[in-house]
């Protein structure tokens, strides 16, 4: 990295940022700790189920450590995983880096899909009705609504209801990885990504619009028409440049809801991704694996908190040179 | 031109749309079909030493003996097997001579010591406190001893598929039980292909070339999906992305709807159990439910038949005896017929004319958990016996404080029927799991010593059961069938109460 950008705004935005992720990782891992400690059961009495003795559950305590004081079975957590080890599950015995390496690639299938489809559209349905005009920009408030109003869940059982049961286009259920098959990938990510995608389409849509509008409506654009500029010019290096900054910060927004969103995406489709892992590591009281997947969801919120800001950085020239 | 690339764009999008929605998996080029079953549990291991699924590890893992539908044990990877001596004590099986694990190595009595060895001491699987064994020895080539840690004539039967304690893997599983998590090393019909495994989601299966029955293998694929959601598990079937899915209560009517055939049989019991026994409950009190009669009224008051009907409808049977898989004795099971005039009279005679007040934990389980109680509860009001309910939402909280004996009674569903061995040593051994205050009936204690050293021990488990019935000890209440929903062209999906499951190396495409 050239010394300047080091030095510069953006590596001030990056640093800063890191610098806040590691308190960060520190908060959440001591609260998601304490917090799936407290609830009632334990990962002995999960693994086996109610027609064990005494002693089995005695001894399978130890045996996982379960016996030691919470405040100790923390930091032989944070010591291990200061050196890179995550530790293992205690409900399957897989190590729970492996399981999280896994299932990774099927939760950011599906968060980037989303993200994706819900920009383009989203922000191209945003510019043309504020460019069209009333009744299309209208169209686009009821489409907000409709969005907003309409459970990602239900949305989701629809799908399915017409698209793998009905018209059998697409399966109900499952994931294909890439690798195996690129078109089967696809496919089998297309419905879980349309139901989580809706909600934020009709969320960027109404930001796009509202932010269009206000700087179409500015001095400079209508000194920029008077001048002459095409309207592409006007639409696109005027008008949504500088509307850019709370579009970006909405799809950041957006993109953090999404995390949140894979837990019933996951489960309703059967994919096999962090979301999923994570529910049933906290109903398995698994405490490494919850630790795990706590820690990479929130390593992916500050990524793209960073992200955001550095966006800011490069679309706004003030930004860089304060 | 602007128009012609938005129209162009459009165009392109919907044509790969279709071109995606049309791309549909090609069906296995092999003369053999591909056989999908949806499983409704998480599927993190297929090692049948930890966290095993049986009906999975089925698939890969030939057991020791048999269970048939019908509930009759049959040759397995064992072609025969006795108990040495008297006592129940040892126990041995001769192993068929052309049985081969999935890398060709053949089974013989070493290797199956050298599994049962890594099984109980090395990996500690989970039903090891169900036939706990001191040592494995062998004698020739292909005979196995198990020298058990206390008598238990039903090794036979755990030895099946049903507790996974005889499915037998291979020296190379041993040598390396994390590749079992994904991977198997059995004798069965079918070996993992870790390569198609997507964790989490799915498994498959490909055809064992050394299995020594090569006209069982009937699919040239199994995929086993592992799906959580009643609702989502139904939509796969009827897309036709499955052909054989576990079921749910709630789905069956749907399923049977939509076309599909419903297999159902009996596969678990719900049951309202008496926890305190004993003459005095925990805080030093009388305890009420010592009463013999009192007992006997709270099941002369339960209108078993229509609670059955309204909550399990036609998918349900109604009981007062529990099912043992050894002791169950057909003419005990309707012992209280429904009777609130004579359970009165009863509850007057053991010295309660005016009522009395009974606690319980409430199981969470959704449709078979609270609207069944509050049945029960309904008809044990109207003869004067109110019960002081704690209706639990958290499953873990209430295992919890059932086993603090918090209460005096409990409800539960039960999936799967136990053995009367395992009945007696959870719920009536003195200081088992679920008898507090040490009480112990020793009629019921000598027949199961009796039976549990005896070569014809079903008798002594039917005397047992009965002794259990007359003396209301347990409040059974019915016996909730488990589903299996499969495609009109799947056959051989079969199974009753004692061999609890259907398993999927017998189904077959018709």
């Amino acid at each position: 990295m050239a010394p300047s950008l080091v030095a510069g705004p953006t590596g001030k935005v990056v640093a800063r940022r890191l610098g806040f992720a590691l308190i960060l990782l520190l908060v959440v891992s001591v609260l998601s700790f304490v917090l799936e400690s407290l609830t009632p059961g334990n990962a002995a009495l999960e693994i086996l189920g109610t027609n064990a003795t005494r002693a089995q559950y005695v001894a399978l305590d130890k045996k996982l450590g379960l016996d030691l004081p919470i405040y100790q079975q923390y930091f032989n957590w944070l010591k291990a995983a200061i050196g890179g080890d995550l530790g293992t599950s205690v409900y399957s015995g897989q190590p729970v880096a492996h399981q999280i390496a896994q299932r990774l690639p099927v939760s950011l299938s599906l968060v980037i899909g989303a993200l994706l489809a819900s920009s383009v559209i989203g922000i191209g349905i945003g510019v043309i009705s504020a460019v069209r005009g009333r009744a299309i920009g209208r169209g686009v408030d009821v489409l907000a609504l409709i969005g907003f109003v309409l459970p990602s869940f239900w949305i989701a059982a629809e799908l399915i209801v017409i698209f793998a049961v009905r018209l059998q286009w697409l399966p109900a259920t499952g994931y294909v990885p890439l690798r195996t098959s690129p078109t089967e990938w696809l496919r089998s990510l297309v419905l879980p990504v349309a139901s989580l995608s809706l909600f934020c389409i009709a969320a960027i849509a109404k930001q796009t619009r509202e932010a269009m509008l206000d700087v179409l409506g500015s001095v400079y654009v209508r000194l920029a028409r008077a001048n002459g500029a095409s309207r592409r010019s006007i639409v696109f290096r005027h008008g949504l440049r500088n509307a850019s900054l709370p579009i970006v910060t909405v799809i950041g927004l957006q993109a953090v809801g999404l995390l949140g969103g894979t837990v019933f995406a996951e489960t309703v489709f059967a994919l096999p991704g962090l979301g999923s892992l994570l529910v049933n590591s906290a109903l398995n009281h698994d405490l490494p694996l919850v630790q795990g997947v706590t820690i990479c969801f929130t390593l992916m919120i500050v990524l793209i908190n960073l992200v955001v800001d550095v966006a800011y950085t490069w679309l706004n020239p003030r930004l860089r040179t304060a | 031109m602007r128009r012609l690339l938005v129209v162009s764009t459009f165009l392109l999008a919907v044509a790969g749309f279709a071109s995606i929605a049309a791309a549909r998996p090609t069906s296995d080029t092999a003369s053999k079909p591909v056989l999908t079953i949806g499983i409704n549990r998480s599927g993190t291991t297929i090692n049948p030493a930890t966290l095993g699924d049986e009906a999975v590890d089925d698939l890969a893992y030939e057991s020791i003996t048999h269970l048939q539908p019908n509930g009759q044990l049959a040759p397995g990877l064992a072609v025969s097997w006795h108990y040495v001596g008297s006592g129940n004590k040892t126990f041995e099986f001769t192993l068929r001579k052309n049985a081969r694990f999935s890398d060709g190595t053949p089974v013989n009595a070493q290797a199956v010591k050298n599994w049962m060895n890594y099984y109980y001491f090395k990996a500690k699987g989970l039903q090891v406190g169900d036939l706990p064994v001191k040592s494995v020895s062998t004698s020739g080539r292909y005979n196995v001893i198990l020298h058990l840690a206390a008598p238990n004539p039903s090794a036979p039967f755990l030895l099946s598929e049903v507790l996974g304690i005889g499915f037998i893997g291979g020296p190379k599983g041993i040598a390396n039980p994390s590749s079992l998590d994904t991977g198997t090393d059995g004798a069965g019909p079918y070996v993992a292909d870790p390569s198609q495994t997507v964790s989490g989601s799915q498994d498959v299966f490909v055809p064992n070339k050394y299995f020594y029955d090569q006209s069982a293998i009937h699919f040239s694929k199994v995929v086993v999906k592992y799906i959580t959601q009643a609702t989502t598990m139904l939509e796969a079937i009827k897309s036709g992305q499955l052909d054989v899915a576990m079921g749910d209560p709630s789905t069956a009517p749907a399923a049977k709807s939509a076309g599909l055939n419903v297999v159902s049989e009996p596969g678990g019991i719900d049951i309202l159990e008496i926890l305190d026994h004993g003459p005095k409950t925990p805080a030093g009190d009388p305890n009420p439910l010592f009463n013999l009669k009192l007992r006997q009224a709270i099941n002369y008051a339960i209108d078993r038949k229509t609670i059955t009907k309204a909550i399990v409808g036609q998918y349900g049977t109604p009981t007062d005896e529990y099912p043992t898989t050894d002791g169950y004795v057909q003419s005990m099971a309707n012992y209280y017929a429904y009777n609130p005039a004579k359970a009165k009279a009863l509850l007057a005679q053991a010295g309660f004319p005016n009522g009395v007040t009974i606690g319980v934990a409430g199981d969470p389980n959704g449709a078979l958990g609270a609207p069944t109680l509050q049945a029960v509860a309904q008809n044990l009001q109207a003869v004067g016996i109110k019960l002081d309910i704690n209706q639990y939402a958290d499953l873990n909280q209430w295992v919890k404080d059932v086993l603090a004996d918090k209460y005096p009674t409990d409800t539960a569903y039960e999936e799967g029927f136990e053995s009367m061995a395992q009945l007696y040593t959870f719920n009536f051994e003195p200081h088992a799991l679920l008898n507090f205050g040490g009480w112990s009936d020793p009629v019921l204690d000598k027949l199961n010593a009796q039976a549990v050293v005896s070569k014809n021990p079903g008798k002594f488990f039917k005397e047992m059961s009965t002794r259990i019935v007359t003396q209301g000890y347990l409040v059974p209440l019915f016996i909730a069938n488990s589903y299996f929903f499969t495609q009109k062209d799947i056959g051989g999906v079969a199974y009753s109460g004692p061999s609890r499951e259907p398993w999927p190396a017998e189904w077959y495409k018709k």
